[in-house]
Parts: structure tokens; C-alpha cells; sequence
């Protein structure tokens, strides 16, 4: 839905269940017009979009957000001023079905956390 | 209040939150008292979160938090101040039964449960056609215009 739209993924690292996706936002998707005019920042939810789309392209698989367990916001990101982002997920295949993920988004050297996340998915 | 006599609806609903198309996610405010709102949002097609014919969990989550964003509108228009921005502080326990298709109306309600310092602690239901679809615990930063 916002993969290539509103984020690219420039590069994924795999170690064992811990990946590293490099992100590209793009702040001239047309979200920044309502959110808010003027005063472009990314809308919280579509973070939360990006994390599972990061976590379909790992796994191969099309997910279902069933349980949101805690998101945590505690920086704004300004697609202008952030344009490059690190999200470093923990991704647990618990039975085939189920899919557990866990990590954060950062700025590129890793000092500022806008974003922590623990979620659940369900394979589609 | 009722459903037929809702308290705000459609382009109205500008008034009291600052998102814009195509992020508007909210469509009525049917009632509002001291801690308790109630809101709706029919889903369109051309939705921005809408994929294969259904309204999907990001755009679940902003409803829930554009409807706490109105109830803090409509409770700023009441003292004469202009809609104030609010920002997701922390989504909690975010559980999704069923993902809403397109043409479906939620109806959500909204319960503050603690309001200190701008941070307002909330949880909120979604149903469609009274059966839930999802529920959570948000908080939610209130950017208050008037002192900044």
C-alpha cells in the first residue's frame, strides 16, 4: 500500500531473526497535503503501515495486523528533515501463522528512537 | 443525540480537526459530554488505506485517533479556540477482529480516562453493524494553540 509509494526499502541486513531495513521516505507523497497543510509530518499509522510491509517483504508473506501490543511514538518524524530512516525488527515465526515482531525506527546513526514496536501478525 | 441528528458531519468535521484530505478519516461526531464521544466514519473507495475491498488497520487506528482528535475540536470550539493538533503519543493493546469493507459505517466510541498536562489517556470500540472490530488504549498529545 506504501511501499514505493510513500517509503522505499534501500537495503535489508538479515542476521538470524534480526533484520535491518534502510528506509527512504518520500516526503512529496500526496499524504503530507492533509497531514497537516503546510506542516508536513508522517502520520504515525503509516509508520506502523511501514513496519508491516518491512515484515511482508522479510517473510515473503501478506499480513494481517491483528494485535498492535504497544507502539510507542516518542519523536516526530519530518519526511524533509528525516528523509532516511533504519527500522531493526525482531521477527519471530512463532507456528507458520503467526508472526511476532519487535524492534524500532531510527534515524541513520541510530541516536534518535521515533518509533518503538511489538506486534503481532497473522499470515493472509 | 442520535444517529439521524448527529452533532457534526462530513466537510463540518474541518472545524474541529487539522487533518486534511486524503488522511480525513473521520466523518460524524454524533455526541460528546464531559468524557465520552461518540463517532462514525462510512468507508469509501477511494479511502487512502483501503486495499481489495477492505479498510485496513492503519486506517483503523487513525480513525480511532482522528475521533479523539474531534472530541478535543469540539470541546476547544465550545470555549471559542480553534481545533488544537493532536498527536499519537502511544498506541496500546490495538486488537483487530475484522477488517471493515467498503460501503460499511463504524460506529466507535471514545472514553478519556485521565487528562493531565496535554496528554490525554483514552480507550476506544469500533463496531460494525454492532459487532466489534476493534479496540484499544491510545495516548494522545494535545498541541495547544493557544500557548504556543
Amino acid at each position: 500500500m506504501l511501499k514505493d509509494s510513500y517509503f522505499n526499502i534501500l537495503d535489508m541486513e538479515k542476521n538470524d531473526n534480526d533484520i535491518l531495513f534502510h528506509i527512504e521516505l518520500n516526503p512529496s507523497h500526496k499524504v503530507y497535503e492533509g497531514h497537516f497543510p503546510g506542516m508536513p509530518v508522517c502520520p504515525g499509522v503509516c509508520n506502523v503501515e511501514m513496519i508491516k510491509e518491512c515484515v511482508q517483504e522479510h517473510t515473503g508473506k501478506r499480513l494481517f495486523l491483528n494485535n498492535l501490543s504497544q507502539c510507542k511514538f516518542s519523536a516526530v518524524i519530518t519526511p524533509t528533515y528525516n528523509p532516511l530512516l533504519l527500522i531493526s525488527l525482531n521477527i519471530e515465526n512463532i507456528d507458520g501463522e503467526t508472526i511476532k515482531a519487535k524492534g524500532k525506527i531510527t534515524d541513520p546513526d541510530g541516536s534518535t528512537t521515533f518509533i518503538d514496536f511489538k506486534g503481532e501478525f497473522q499470515t493472509k | 443525540m442520535s444517529k439521524e441528528n448527529p452533532i457534526c458531519q462530513g466537510e463540518e468535521m474541518k472545524n474541529l480537526i487539522p487533518q486534511r484530505d486524503p488522511i480525513i478519516q473521520i466523518d460524524s461526531l454524533y455526541n460528546a459530554d464531559e468524557t465520552t464521544c461518540e463517532t462514525g466514519l462510512t468507508i469509501k473507495e477511494e479511502n487512502m488505506f483501503c486495499e481489495d475491498g477492505l479498510f485496513t488497520e492503519p486506517g483503523l487506528i487513525e480513525h480511532i485517533a482522528q475521533s479523539a482528535s474531534a472530541f478535543a475540536g469540539y470541546t476547544a470550539m465550545k470555549k471559542g479556540r480553534p481545533a488544537p493538533i493532536g498527536y499519537i503519543g502511544e498506541v496500546k493493546k490495538f486488537k483487530i477482529t475484522r477488517l471493515p469493507l467498503v460501503g460499511e459505517t463504524i460506529d466507535t466510541s471514545v472514553q478519556i480516562i485521565s487528562e493531565i498536562n496535554n496528554i490525554s489517556l483514552l480507550s476506544a470500540e469500533s463496531k460494525v453493524n454492532g459487532f466489534l472490530a476493534a479496540s484499544c488504549q491510545m495516548k494522545i498529545f494535545i498541541k495547544d494553540e493557544q500557548t504556543n
